[in-house]
């Protein structure tokens, strides 16, 4: 059962989460007591993150789940500067969010949701103009691009126009553009909602392999067998509020339940159809 | 400011450009044929409505019996053939008849009819009217003949109108006046398609969070599109001018009594360059302005209902800037639109006025800065960015 004190909850499980530590040698993400409002004209001040806090370790896979308009994509936002924090703070690989936005950035590969291709050009155009703004030296541009083209199997339509690409291969050229100037730290934001599973295999792969060359990475998802497979630790993110975090032993001894589905309802006071 | 991320970003939205069927129709294809098809394909078809019109210019009406003889050697001159109708103005007006003719009862009033709207009609008039005017001077000449008078009596002097202004003058005169408005009106609507594109069309296509999540920053960013921006619109100013001067010097002038005068346009280095330098910094304004205003909407359409309202309010000052009449001067060359469609038309003229010249660009290049820094600053701002 889920204790009536979230916040107890989430103290407990941080401090269960400090063993994990032991495993991991870098807090490349830190995030404290960050929060978001928003002025709205019929709600009022809108708290779309409310004090969220938690860390992410070097080669560690962090799930983010929650319900739509939950605060995730508002959360990934804020870590990744393109949104201005309320309150609180996030530090990326030393750099701050509020101080160091520019810094932060060039950290960071960001996967939003949309994909965000530009149609008329190549996957080989997406990813040079990419590379170029991060000031990747163009003789590294070329080779990293040829890689990326190779390792995520894009060979067949790196030359064909985005607006011409199956979504699967829109997906790939996207999670090609976020590991372009081979950032320290990857957000992902649903890499996977749109793919069919055999794409979505290949884009999974492409994720572990980065968690294999060290990479933090923070994965938000809907697929709760995702989330399981993939993710280091998870955290269940409502109401702006993160509700639990920690490994999925952590959660089921938390929770008293099995599988992250079951856990994921629990936490959002749903009654499970399982 | 970073000069290598602001190339990639001008390069980058070059391309994109290049690649869209709406642009380079608004930018490119537009531009290129206005003029020849203003020169050419116009003024073929007004020759040709001409020509048409003096095929059909042939007749006149008259009321059967009741034109004096005396009328007969006139019409004749007029070489108009006759029709006999009831109703000379019902027969004009239902093309039975392209002219018609009455006389008073007195004799001392002839009337000669014409459909106004109606070329043919007019030119048959015009005609008539001459051949009468002929056969009343020959009468006077014949009463003066026998009163034993010399024809002179009638006109002891002959007023004659000069005009100094020189042909390059007239010429520029003529063309200034929609030239200004022409040029400035596409390059608007030449940035349209554009400044959308870059910036609601980012928003609608969900591209834009992709970019500012990238390490270059929004300034770099924005500076980069406004110049994309600016040379999407220059492109179409340096296309409307080259097509307005390739169609003069190509020989593509079909418009009857035009050739003189439109010949005599300068297309000299000089009135080019000066033409050019005073489009620059409207470029600017007009990229800078569109590309913010489009950052206000979230969509491709919201952007067109913006921006559309713009282009209907740039169409005021620069046809304004080439009526008759305006003249540039030093505080009317603070009103942007106006003050470079005017010049333009000064320019073309050869007469720029040094201190309007001066202020008319000094004023741009303010404005322009105003519309670059609202742009910066709109692209900085997350609720215009993240607006929904």
């Amino acid at each position: 059962m889920v204790p009536d004190e979230p916040v107890q909850l989430l103290a407990g499980i941080e401090s269960i989460s400090l063993s994990h530590l032991a495993t991991i040698d870098v807090r490349m993400i830190q995030v404290q007591g960050l929060s978001r409002h928003f002025e709205d004209k019929k709600r009022g001040t809108v708290k779309a993150v409310d004090n969220v806090s938690f860390s992410v370790g070097k080669g560690e896979i962090f799930g983010l789940l929650g319900p739509n308009g939950a605060g995730k994509s508002t959360t990934l936002r804020l870590i990744s500067t393109l949104l201005k924090p309320t309150s609180g703070t996030a530090t990326i690989n030393g750099f701050n969010i509020s101080t160091n936005p520019a810094d932060v950035r060039r950290q960071i590969g960001f996967l939003t949701g949309d994909m965000g291709l530009y149609a008329r050009l190549t996957p080989r155009e997406i990813l040079q103009f990419f590379g170029r703004l991060a000031e990747v030296p163009e003789p590294d541009l070329t080779r990293r691009t040829s890689e990326l083209i190779e390792r995520l199997d894009m060979r067949d339509f790196a030359d064909t126009r985005a607006d011409k690409l199956s979504s699967g291969m829109k997906q790939k050229t996207a999670i090609a553009r976020t590991l372009v100037h081979d950032p320290p730290v990857l957000i992902l934001d649903e890499p996977t909602a749109t793919l069919d599973l055999p794409t979505a295999r290949v884009i999974e792969a492409s994720i572990l392999e980065a968690k294999r060359m060290g990479k933090c990475i923070i994965y938000s998802t809907h697929i709760m067998e995702e989330a399981e497979y993939l993710c280091d630790r998870i955290a269940v993110i409502n109401h702006g509020q993160l509700k639990i975090s920690g490994t999925m032993d952590e959660l089921r001894a938390a929770t008293g339940k099995q599988r992250l589905r079951e856990i994921f309802l629990e936490l959002l006071e749903l009654p499970s159809a399982a | 400011m970073n000069p290598s991320v602001i190339f990639t970003v001008l390069n980058k939205e070059i391309i994109d450009l290049l690649r869209d069927r709406r642009t380079l129709l608004s930018m490119v294809i537009l531009p290129v044929i206005v003029f020849p098809l203003v020169f050419g394909v116009m003024g073929r078809f007004m020759g040709d409505a001409e020509k048409k019109a003096a095929t059909e210019a042939t007749t006149v009406a008259l009321i059967k019996g009741a034109l004096p003889d005396a009328f007969s050697p006139a019409i004749r001159r007029s070489g108009l053939k006759i029709i006999e109708v009831d109703n000379v103005a019902t027969a004009v007006e239902n093309k039975t008849a392209a002219t018609g003719l009455t006389v008073s009862p007195d004799g001392k009033i002839v009337s000669v009819y014409a459909e106004g709207t109606r070329q043919s009609s007019g030119l048959a008039a015009d005609k008539l009217r001459t051949a009468l005017n002929e056969y009343r001077d020959l009468l006077v000449l014949e009463k003066l003949k026998t009163a034993k008078l010399d024809a002179s009596v009638l006109k002891p002097f002959t007023v004659k109108r000069e005009n100094v202004a020189s042909e390059r003058k007239m010429g520029g005169f003529l063309l200034g006046s929609m030239l200004g408005y022409i040029v400035i009106l596409l390059m608007f609507s030449g940035g349209m398609y554009p400044s959308i594109d870059m910036a609601a069309g980012e928003k609608e296509r969900k591209t834009l969070e992709a970019l500012i999540a990238s390490p270059a920053r929004r300034t770099d960013i924005v500076l980069g599109k406004i110049l994309a921006c600016v040379a999407a619109i220059y492109a179409t100013a340096l296309l409307t001018t080259g097509s307005l001067f390739f169609s003069l010097k190509g020989g593509g002038i079909e418009m009857k009594g035009m050739e003189k005068i439109i010949g005599n346009v300068p297309t000299d280095p000089q009135t080019i360059g000066l033409m050019l330098l005073t489009l620059l910094p409207v470029a600017v304004m007009a990229g800078a302005l569109m590309l913010a205003i489009s950052l206000m909407a979230r969509s491709f359409k919201e952007a067109q209902s913006y921006l559309t309202p713009l282009i209907m309010l740039v169409i005021f000052p620069s046809l304004l800037g080439g009526l008759p009449g305006m003249e540039l001067t030093p505080v009317l060359s603070l009103i942007p639109i106006f003050n470079s469609s005017q010049l333009l038309k000064a320019i073309l003229q050869g007469d720029v006025p040094m201190l309007s010249f001066v202020i008319t660009n000094a004023s741009n290049i303010v404005y322009a800065a105003i519309c670059f820094v609202f742009a910066v600053r709109s692209f900085n701002n997350e609720s215009v960015l993240f607006r929904t």
